[in-house]
């Protein structure tokens, strides 16, 4: 077996498995369906398992195969878990495991991702966005870059972990998702989010309203001197902008869908 | 030639953007910025990128949901503008563009939905027989081709989306354009019509968050850098 016995008696994943299961995690969804869901992805990540085992290999391979769906950064607990109690022939409670992680794993991975660092790298890249929008070439570009990479890195970091845990700790997944210690980067993220909007609305609405004054002093100027009156264009254009802004921010709590609405806002603006 | 390869880049978008990886590189305010640098229409691809990444970012992929997909909407609707070439400024561009990248992004799930049922219906039984089998060399051998077949899927659906949105591009962007001429100058404010939505839901998503103290400090610090930055 490709297990190494650690100080306290507690199995080391070797490195070649580690870096085996941890590649096959990044494509856990490969082969997603609604019959096993993430199965087939984590059936094939329990390949290089099933192979350490050629006697036990058809169990291996049947385990895999159950049902399972986490969330897909988080999968390397329960393949690290399976590989450790495959391993020492406790097969049985990986599919246990399996089933009993699904729920949890996605739910910490929910919230941690999806709600807070995705949307505040999001806010990361709207900026860097503005910027290049700006001329600020090279401080629009360095926060693109932010954006990746402080995406990346702790999600990467934390596929990494999860495996190691799911190995070390077994079935007890809640001392593994305890042992991520995610808790900082969920609360550092969150933190981030408010801020980081703030500046944004700020910045959008700001320079909006700047383009929008400007066109319309000119649009006076030109008004005074030809002796004409401002086109109505003029009050539509600040009202449009200030209802896109009022509406994208009350109305998704009435259940409106926002990009059906804009489009609205933009086709109407375009016969009116 | 253009609009295949094209097709199979944008194919490699949705690769990476759900069955592989899933680095995010492809959310639009990344990869559009990227692509309109890349194909000498960087305002478009900033415009594009910024506002769909910022409007569908309450939009989460959770357990088996199939929220409206921003990645292959705003590629697909940018490479549709940038393909038909249709002309008449950045803002109008832009306003054509978000029309067809939004209405895509509804569209575009099908797509996984699609993808899915092939999984379960096609590869899932091969993948049980397999495992039935202990063959653990067909399962090795299987799992490239499904993740193969989803890119020649996309890249195709991708094909003909931008075959019916290409001619889209030039008559919304006429649209657009006659608007302009109607009511003057106002045409550039389209753009910025959009990031004020987009930053509205932003502020939205926000709200429910640490309170409103750092996002005032976030504010004052936008405002002070608007006063530093505009003319």
């Amino acid at each position: 077996m490709s297990v190494g016995i650690g100080e306290h008696g507690v199995p080391r994943l070797k490195p070649g498995l580690g870096a085996s299961l941890f590649l096959r995690g990044l494509f856990i969804q490969g082969a997603w369906n609604y019959r096993g869901m993430q199965n087939l992805g984590m059936l094939w990540s329990m390949l290089p398992v099933a192979r350490l085992d050629p006697d036990r290999r058809r169990e291996i391979l049947a385990r895999g195969e159950t049902f399972y769906n986490g969330h897909p950064y988080l999968c390397g607990f329960v393949s690290g878990a399976g590989a450790r109690l495959e391993t020492e022939g406790r097969g049985t409670e990986f599919s246990q495991l399996k089933r009993a992680a699904s729920g949890p794993l996605g739910a910490v991975g929910d919230r941690l991702f999806w709600y807070t660092l995705k949307p505040a790298s999001g806010a990361v890249a709207g900026l860097g966005a503005l910027l290049l929008l700006a001329g600020l070439h090279w401080a629009g570009l360095l926060m693109l870059i932010v954006a990746v990479l402080g995406y990346n890195i702790p999600q990467l970091r934390v596929r990494l972990r999860a495996l190691y845990s799911g190995y070390e700790d077994g079935l007890e997944i809640g001392r593994a998702i305890a042992d991520l210690k995610v808790g900082g980067l969920q609360k550092w993220s969150a933190r981030l989010l408010p801020p980081l909007a703030g500046f944004y609305v700020t910045a959008v609405l700001g320079a909006g309203l700047a383009h929008l004054l400007g066109w319309l002093s000119q649009e006076a100027e030109s008004a005074l001197s030809t002796g004409s009156v401002v086109s109505p264009a003029a009050g539509t254009s600040v009202l449009l902008f200030l209802a896109a802004f009022a509406a994208s921010w009350q109305l998704p709590r009435r259940g409106w869908a926002m990009p059906v609405l804009l489009a609205a806002i933009v086709l109407i603006s375009a016969f009116c | 030639m253009t609009t295949i390869l094209a097709s199979l880049g944008a194919g490699l978008v949705f690769l990476e953007s759900w069955p592989a990886g899933q680095f995010l590189l492809g959310r639009p305010a990344l990869l559009l910025p990227l692509l309109g640098w890349l194909t000498g229409a960087p305002e478009l691809g900033l415009w594009m990128g910024l506002c769909l990444d910022l409007l569908l970012l309450r939009q989460l992929p959770m357990g088996a949901a199939l929220p409206p997909d921003n990645v292959m909407g705003g590629v697909l609707g940018f490479l549709a503008v940038r393909l038909a070439d249709p002309g008449g400024g950045t803002a109008v561009q832009v306003a054509a563009g978000l029309v067809i990248a939004l209405v895509l992004c509804y569209i575009a799930p099908l797509l996984t939905e699609v993808q899915r049922r092939i999984n379960g219906g096609l590869w899932y039984p091969r993948f049980r027989r397999a495992a039935e089998a202990g063959d653990t060399a067909l399962i090795e051998r299987l799992f490239p081709v499904v993740l193969l077949q989803t890119w020649l899927l996309a890249a195709a659906v991708s094909w003909l989306l931008l075959m019916v949105c290409r001619p889209l591009a030039p008559k919304l962007a006429s649209l657009f354009l006659r608007f302009a001429e109607s009511a003057g100058a106002w045409s550039p404010g389209l753009p910025w019509l959009l990031a004020a939505a987009s930053a509205g839901t932003l502020l939205r998503l926000a709200g429910g968050r640490a309170g409103g103290w750092p996002a005032l400090g976030g504010g004052l610090l936008g405002a002070l850098v608007l006063l530093l930055v505009l003319p």
